[in-house]
């Protein structure tokens, strides 16, 4: 049991990581309705641009990264983020004018631009990944950031910008008529939800030592894109939940007994599928279609739109 | 509503919206031609015309959808050209759309809260992190929407889906959610269509005592009985171009009027409300 336990420790930590990016492309696909198939390179940014603080920035200012951990970590967090909400907005610039298919297609390429610079900065490890860099981050920093992150986007839906990209979403024509810069609140997202994938991209770097060009690929992209879509896509909770199932679902796989356990992918696809066939609307539609049934009231109705 | 208009304070009797020789071509097509219009603070204006005649082009023009060919849309006195569609918004001009254009994933009162939200944009940080400051006039605009549900009779919708509400009230929210940008021009766009009798006579009233608030309004609307029982001024349009002006009673026995409408000839039809027998449908 102990080493089952101790076994989980690395996927949990995963998880954080993953929820915060999950959450972070929930604001772009389900709040601002972008198609973003592309969302792993600005974890790839913000790793990148995290690690080579504490690696070389923080070191040429004299700091030792290892002495001050919370400091050095922190002051990553906020490279980070920054490099990618900057990343972010120059691809938002051009691309949201395009929608829907278009807006895919754009974004997709962006993230196979990243994989490419990323293989041929020699500086940064190139196709070897960039190595040794420091471990700052402990599960407690990481577990209130999910929180802090949650608790931020839930706000944000509730203020007068959140209104205004979902209004967006919902009728930018509608939205315009409202005095609402259509363009604007799409950006803000879209800076928003990139700058918060940076700073997952901070804590993986600083958990596992190591980013490679790799992690701006598409399949990452699309394990998000599936993490968001399996919750409900419109829901901010439900990001957390198919989070949480995308993580567990295959490493639980792996107790089952052999036959499962060593064809599990190919079992989770099909959990996966049979999920999204019986809920398309994700499983936040279906939790709460649940507690209906029960006669249990919803408290607060939660928009749509909203988380 | 208006108290902080400063055209209205100055008690200035210049227009709210005042457009001259306005004409716009799609290509070859003259969508509107020559086309000039006034709407005082508290007129109520109406827009007829078969279909299209070029109604919903005067809204678009006027809000900056479209860009006019030549001439000039002047709002409060300033030219509007080259404004973006929500800049022109921001002066003041509200709209409801002839196809209802709700936030279908939003609540009644979120639909109703996106209004306010350009003019709260500044406040988004202060929101995020529940300043006081900001909490009171999140308050403020709290109330402001629970006062336009209860303007509205939508109370007790205010937590559902906005999409769900009968179609009589969505168009009445649509109103609610443009009077929430506190406009001073509103334009509506085919109000009453799809209502019933009842519901129209609701929305009259309604459109009648928004008016008496100061706001200069204008109707384009299908329904006879309804514009000429609202609106003081009509001006009528046929393929692009005014084919009569004035108060409902000169447009209601205008010839042209009712040949445009019913397609008869002028002379058959000596009394609109009652065409002689055989004078064609």
């Amino acid at each position: 049991m102990m080493d089952f336990l101790g076994y989980l420790s690395l996927p949990v930590t995963l998880l954080a990581i993953f929820c915060i990016q999950a959450m972070s492309l929930q604001l772009i696909l389900g709040g601002a309705g972008l198609l973003s198939l592309g969302h792993a390179a600005y974890l790839a940014v913000g790793g990148y641009a995290a690690g080579a603080v504490t690696v070389f920035g923080l070191p040429a200012l004299g700091i030792d990264p290892t002495q001050y951990p919370l400091t050095s970590l922190f002051i990553a967090m906020v490279g980070g983020m920054v490099a990618a909400g900057v990343t972010g907005f120059l691809v938002a610039l051009p691309c949201l004018r395009l929608q829907g298919d278009y807006l895919a297609m754009a974004t997709l390429g962006f993230g196979e631009i990243v994989v490419t610079v990323l293989k041929n900065v020699e500086v940064l490890g190139g196709t070897r990944g960039f190595k040794d860099i420091p471990r700052l981050v402990n599960p407690g920093v990481l577990w209130i950031s999910v929180a802090l992150v949650g608790a931020f986007l839930y706000r944000l839906y509730r203020s007068p910008l959140g209104l205004a990209i979902l209004a967006t979403r919902d009728d930018e024509i509608a939205a315009r008529s409202l005095g609402i810069s259509t363009s604007n609140a799409k950006v803000s997202a879209f800076v928003i939800g990139t700058a918060l994938a940076g700073l997952a991209g901070a804590f993986h770097v600083h958990t596992l030592q190591f980013i490679s060009p790799d992690a701006a690929d598409f399949t990452r992209s699309v394990e998000v894109l599936l993490a968001v879509v399996l919750g409900g896509m419109f829901s901010l909770p439900g990001s957390i939940f198919g989070a949480i199932i995308l993580v567990f679902v295959p490493e639980l796989l792996r107790f089952a007994p052999a036959w499962v356990a060593e064809k599990r992918m190919l079992f989770f696809s099909l959990v996966v599928i049979i999920i999204m066939v019986r809920n398309p609307a994700g499983l936040t539609a279906f939790v709460n279609s649940f507690l209906l049934r029960f006669g249990r009231k919803r408290g607060t109705p939660t928009p749509s739109g909203g988380p | 509503m208006n108290s902080e208009n400063p055209a209205n304070a100055a008690g200035s009797t210049q227009a709210l919206l005042s457009i001259e020789a306005l004409t716009v071509r799609f290509g070859g097509l003259v969508a509107l031609s020559n086309f000039r219009l006034e709407v005082p603070a508290g007129g109520l204006i109406g827009l007829i015309g078969p279909n299209g005649a070029g109604k919903t082009t005067v809204f678009n023009l006027v809000t900056g959808v479209y860009k006019p060919t030549s001439g000039s849309v002047r709002l409060l006195g300033r030219n509007v050209e080259g404004k973006s569609v929500h800049a022109i918004a921001r002066l003041g001009v509200g709209r409801t759309f002839q196809n209802i254009r709700l936030f279908s994933g939003l609540s009644v009162r979120d639909n109703l809260l996106a209004a306010s939200s350009y003019r709260m944009r500044s406040e988004t940080i202060g929101s995020l992190l529940r300043l006081p400051s900001v909490r009171a006039s999140e308050q403020r605009q709290a109330r402001k929407v629970q006062e336009m549900l209860s303007f509205l009779e939508l109370e007790k919708h205010a937590n559902d889906d906005a999409t769900s509400l009968p179609y009589g009230k969505q168009r009445k929210l649509e109103i609610g959610r443009a009077l929430l940008t506190e406009p001073q021009l509103l334009l509506l766009d085919e109000p009453a269509a799809g209502m019933n009798p009842t519901e129209k006579e609701s929305l009259r009233r309604l459109v009648a005592q928004i008016a008496a608030r100061g706001l200069g309004v204008l109707v384009i609307e299908h329904d006879m009985r309804f514009v000429m029982n609202l609106c003081e001024r009509i001006t009528v349009l046929d393929h692009g171009e005014i084919i009569c002006e004035g108060p409902p009673a000169k447009v209601q026995s205008d010839k042209g009027v009712i040949e445009a409408y019913l397609g008869v000839d002028a002379d058959a039809a000596t009394t609109q409300a009652a065409p002689q027998p055989g004078a064609g449908s």
